[in-house]
Parts: C-alpha cells; sequence; structure tokens
C-alpha cells in the first residue's frame, strides 16, 4: 500500500496524544492528595485568624499567635460563625464589639459567597427567567415564561411555547428608552424562588454599559448604572443577601473586585491585590464585623480579613501549597501533558500543561533503552527522537503500533 | 464500486434495519418520557430545570450511538475475516485502498444518515414544547455521542480488520482512550470548542482501516 507509513505514523500520533490524556488523567486520580488546608476564619473577639485543623480524629483549634482554644472556648472566640451553639448553650453574648448582637441580626448580616474562574467561561443556553421583585410572598413564584436577551428581548410562554408578544415589547421599548445597546454581551441573574426578594438580572450591553433589570408589580424597572462608566467591567456574581447593602460582586479587568451598593448603585472597593480571574477561586464569608476572603491560586491560599464598613484589609495569612503526590510523580514521568478541562472553563479543550523539566531524564531513558533494544534497525533514530519528545505515551504508541515489511 | 458498496448492503441491510427499529424505539420512548415529565411536574418546572441546572431531555441516547458503530463495524468486517475471505475480496483488479474507502464509506454513511435523522427527529420534536436553545442545547450535548458512534465505527473496523489478535487488544485500548475524551461529563454544549478536534480526529481515524488491511494483505500473522 502507498501511504502505509504515512497512516502509520498519524496512528502513532492519535495513539500518543490519546495516552498524553488518559495516562496523566488515571495517574493523577491514582496520586490524589488533599492539602489538608485548615479551615480559617477571622475573630471578630480576638481579632485575628482562628484555624480549625482536623487530623484523623484529632481536632486542633488555634490562633493565628499560637494560642490553642477548646471546643467551647473556640466557639466564644468566633460568635459570628457558632451563634447556633452559643444560643443553644446559653452563651450568647448580648453585644459584641458594641455592637447589639442576636442570632436574627447576625444571621441577616452574613453572607457567603463563591467565585469560581469557570463562571467566565461556560456555555450558556441563552434563555433566562424573571421573577416579580416582590411578589409578596414567603418564596418567590415562577412567572410562567422565559426570555432570550441576546439580539433582542423576547419572553416566551413556557406553556404555548410562543413568543410574548405584549410583554416583548413592553420591555423592549423600556429598554430603547434607558438607553440599552443590543447585542447583549452577558446577563447575570439567581432566578432561585427560594428567597423573599429577587433583584433579576444586570447585564453588559453592546456599548459596555452596566444595566439593571427587574420586575416591580409586573413592570420592567431597567436603570443603567453607570458603573462602565468608571471600569471596564469583566464579570458580575448576583448575591442576595438578606440586609439588601448590595446586589453582588463586579470584577474589572484588571481582576479588582467591587461591592455594587444597593440601591445607589455605587461601586465600593475591596482592598484586595488584583486576581487572576481565569485563575483563582474566591470564598467570602461575611458577617456584621468582617469579611474573611479566602482567595485560592496554584501557589496556596490567601486569607485577607476586611473591615465590614469600609472594606479594608485589616490583616492577612499566607498559606503555601505543600507539593502534592502528583506534583511529585507528574514532575518525574511527564514532562508534558494533555487535559480536555480544567478550572479556568467549563469548555472542553485540549490544553498542554508543561511540568518540569526533570522528566526529561526519564525520556532520555526511554529513549537510550528503546534505541539500544529495538529489534529493527530501520528509523530506529526517529522513533528514539519521538519518544525522547513524548515520553511514556510516545513510547507505549511506537511500541504497540507495529511495524512491517 | 458500486458492486463493492451493493455487496456491503446485502451483508448488512438487516442490522442497518434493526438499527433503525432500535434508534426509532429509543426516540419513542425519550419523547414518551419527556411528555409524561411535562404532565407530572408541569412545564414551567421542566424549563426552569432545563435552564438553572442544565437538565438534559436526550440523555437515554448517549451510549446507543457508540454501540451501534461498534456493532456495524463487527457485522461487517468480523465475516471478512473469518476464514480469511478478505483476501477474494483485496484481488479484485481495483486499487485495494479504494475498494477499502469504498466499504468504510458505505458504513460510515450509513451510519452518518441514520444519526443525523435519529437527531434531526429529535430536535424536530423537542421543538414543539421548548425552545429553539433547549433544543440547541440538547443538540450539542448529543452531538459527542453520535460522533462517538462514528468513531467507534472507524476504529472498531481498524481493530476487526487487524489480523493479530494480540494487537487488536492495543487496537481496542487505543479505540477506548480515543473514544473516552467524547465522554467526559459536560455541560450542554461545552463540546462546542472540542469540534475541530474532533473533525479532525474523525478525518485521519478514517483512514486507520487501510494500515490493518495492508497488515492482512502482507500475510502478517
Amino acid at each position: 500500500m502507498k501511504y502505509k507509513n504515512i497512516i502509520r505514523s498519524c496512528i502513532i500520533a492519535a495513539t500518543t496524544l490519546a495516552l498524553l490524556w488518559a495516562i496523566p488523567s488515571l495517574v493523577s486520580t491514582a496520586t490524589y492528595s488533599s492539602q489538608n488546608h485548615p479551615f480559617v476564619y477571622f475573630s471578630s473577639v480576638v481579632k485575628q485568624f482562628c484555624f480549625r485543623k482536623t487530623i484523623g480524629k484529632q481536632t486542633q483549634r488555634y490562633d493565628a499567635a499560637g494560642q490553642e482554644y477548646t471546643e467551647s472556648q473556640f466557639d466564644s472566640i468566633m460568635p459570628m460563625m457558632y451563634y447556633r451553639q452559643l444560643a443553644l448553650n446559653g452563651l450568647m453574648p448580648d453585644s459584641i464589639n458594641g455592637a447589639a448582637v442576636t442570632p436574627q441580626i447576625i444571621r441577616s448580616n452574613s453572607f457567603i459567597f463563591r467565585y469560581r474562574p469557570s463562571e467566565m467561561s461556560q456555555p450558556h443556553i441563552g434563555l433566562y427567567v424573571l421573577l416579580e421583585s416582590m411578589s409578596g410572598r414567603a418564596n418567590l413564584q415562577s412567572p410562567g415564561d422565559a426570555f432570550r436577551f441576546k439580539d433582542k428581548i423576547e419572553f416566551i410562554d413556557i406553556l404555548a411555547n410562543t413568543v410574548d408578544r405584549e410583554k416583548s415589547e413592553l420591555y423592549e421599548k423600556e429598554l430603547n428608552k434607558r438607553g440599552y445597546t443590543f447585542p447583549t454581551q452577558w446577563a447575570f441573574g439567581d432566578f432561585s424562588t427560594q428567597k423573599s426578594f429577587d433583584e433579576g438580572y444586570f447585564a453588559l450591553d453592546a456599548s459596555g454599559q452596566f444595566f439593571h433589570m427587574k420586575q416591580v408589580s409586573g413592570k420592567p424597572f431597567i436603570r443603567n448604572t453607570k458603573v462602565g462608566d468608571s471600569i471596564s467591567i469583566a464579570h458580575f456574581s448576583m448575591l442576595n443577601v438578606s440586609n439588601k447593602r448590595f446586589y453582588g460582586f463586579v470584577f474589572d479587568n484588571q481582576g479588582y473586585m467591587y461591592i455594587l451598593e444597593s440601591p445607589s448603585y455605587k461601586l465600593r472597593k475591596l482592598d484586595l491585590p488584583p486576581l487572576s480571574l481565569h485563575g483563582d477561586d474566591v470564598l467570602i464569608m461575611g458577617n456584621m464585623f468582617y469579611w474573611t476572603v479566602t482567595v485560592t491560586t496554584e501557589e496556596g491560599k490567601k486569607y485577607f480579613a476586611l473591615n465590614n464598613e469600609t472594606l479594608q484589609k485589616v490583616d492577612e495569612y499566607l498559606l503555601d501549597n505543600k507539593t502534592n503526590r502528583w506534583d511529585k510523580v507528574s514532575s518525574w514521568l511527564f514532562p508534558a501533558y494533555i487535559t480536555l478541562s480544567d478550572n479556568s472553563s467549563r469548555f472542553v479543550q485540549p490544553k498542554v500543561h508543561f511540568t518540569a523539566l526533570t522528566a526529561f531524564a526519564l525520556n532520555i531513558a526511554i529513549a537510550l533503552i528503546f534505541a539500544i533494544f529495538a529489534r529493527k534497525k530501520v528509523n530506529v533514530a526517529f522513533h528514539a527522537v519521538y519518544i525522547l519528545v513524548t515520553g511514556v505515551a510516545g513510547l507505549i504508541a511506537v511500541l504497540i503500533t507495529p511495524d512491517f515489511k | 464500486m458500486n458492486a463493492i458498496i451493493y455487496k456491503e448492503w446485502i451483508k448488512t441491510r438487516r442490522f442497518v434495519l434493526l438499527l433503525g427499529v432500535l434508534f426509532a424505539a429509543l426516540i419513542t420512548y425519550i419523547f414518551l418520557w419527556s411528555g409524561q415529565m411535562m404532565e407530572a411536574s408541569g412545564a414551567v418546572i421542566i424549563w426552569e430545570t432545563i435552564i438553572g441546572k442544565d437538565m438534559r431531555l436526550v440523555g437515554y441516547i448517549k451510549y446507543l450511538p457508540p454501540a451501534a458503530g461498534i456493532l456495524l463495524a463487527i457485522v461487517q468486517f468480523a465475516p471478512e475475516m473469518q476464514s480469511k475471505r478478505l483476501k477474494l475480496t483485496l484481488h479484485l483488479p481495483v486499487n485495494e485502498g479504494k475498494m477499502m474507502c469504498g466499504m468504510l464509506g458505505y458504513g460510515f454513511t450509513v451510519l452518518l444518515a441514520l444519526f443525523s435523522l435519529s437527531c434531526a427527529i429529535l430536535m424536530l420534536g423537542l421543538s414543539v414544547r421548548y425552545a429553539h436553545e433547549i433544543v440547541m442545547a440538547n443538540f450539542w450535548v448529543s452531538l459527542p455521542w453520535f460522533a462517538g458512534g462514528l468513531f467507534t465505527y472507524l476504529l472498531g473496523s481498524w481493530t476487526c480488520l487487524e489480523p493479530v489478535w494480540k494487537q487488536r487488544i492495543f487496537n481496542a485500548v487505543t479505540a477506548a482512550c480515543l473514544v473516552a475524551t467524547l465522554y467526559t461529563d459536560q455541560m450542554s454544549g461545552a463540546y462546542a470548542t472540542y469540534l475541530p478536534y474532533m473533525l479532525a480526529l474523525l478525518a485521519v481515524c478514517f483512514f486507520f482501516s487501510l494500515y490493518s488491511t495492508a497488515r492482512f494483505k502482507d500475510g502478517v500473522q
């Protein structure tokens, strides 16, 4: 056959690519080890980071100064976290830092927010559900329609699966009146009905203006927040906080984070270093005194404590990642490997990751062994170089793809 | 070439008909299940679950295309390898590469037609009660599964036509790795960015069987 060698090369190449994905995936699963970082929270009583770490059956509780605590002492220095336990034991203080506290006050001023980099890169179905913002019910009610919001706004009656012309025109007219320019770049909202109010959606229009759209008493409420005039917006995450202090978190293209205050649409910058929006995870546990911000990077976890009023940093702490088993193994086995998905995106796309030059030692060794022991002397040099570059995956591909005369 | 394609049709027509019946039955089941869900939970809940939680309506079809692909490869090429009947075909006065491409092209076209028709019926059926965004989300989620059927056919043929049993196992392992790339559980639409790589791999895999055929013709044992 004419193209035998070309086809064999294609088989080897395809096999190598598949193995560069499959073998590291299996090894990564087999060598998984947790970083076992402690749980970290900023205490509003001792005003420093406090840690809870569990190893086996032993739980250690300590603060940044190294002072150890018993379980009940730990509850007492972290009333914002363990207020339910304190209330149950009758140990709940009347006031903390001069402010009156009750479980209800603490609950309404506390929130948990999480940002994952894949939020910025994931497929979206292109349909949204707009709830009535204040239905007067304990839980919100589904409207019975959904809307598309790319090139125009169109409400679809779910039961009939047809466009609701009247509602669509009502919203389109209001959007035009407020200066909204289609197509929409993106829109974010939370249409969960398990809450007492709904703030609708925040959308970035074609001209980079940031709009708020919700439904109030069956009518469209649309406002240009003007935030687009002061920063270049990269992302918005909505958060329905009980005290309605802010609508959610805005991220700019430099990686800075802001809250969008309610109802003024005023931006307040968080005193944090710029984040890598495509790489860092962010967890914020806020309470009426301090926010504990955890930024998870590839190198480790950075903890920041922000003052709840000013959003200025009051303390920070860094925990470096330990080299885990996968890091150790991959730096000796695979100089490069392929993944199809990772934390930064929810799209499937092959990505090549480079580990360490030390892995080339293995590549050199197996390429040499192949060159010495290969039975057929034809193309040995070419195959040895191929194995040198592609390593274990290339060796297996060459060995399992037969050559013949 | 027409004679070769006709021969392939005679050999596989019963199985192709069976595949058609299986796909028709599963599509009917999907429509019935979707309709019952609508009745039981209400259209609003179903739409909101699809929009908010990425619920799939065509999930039942996931493993049928790869099973169809691998079985068609076996039905088409296993008889050829029994008693080395393929040798007779390869001795015909037609270029062996062209002839194998014709045989593979037949199977590939049959599956492509079956998958396209099934996909079109599914999407048309869903469009009666769902917005086109939901229909498209289901199209994108089923695309790698249908592509998986084409991969299992091409890689299954490569494995069936391989004359040495030990090598067949190696080929099957490689095939499993390549097909597995299409079955990582992801959101609807996540594979849109993988499409160019998928098409390139599919084009390359089409010719793998020619290598097995060349080994067979050269009498590799």
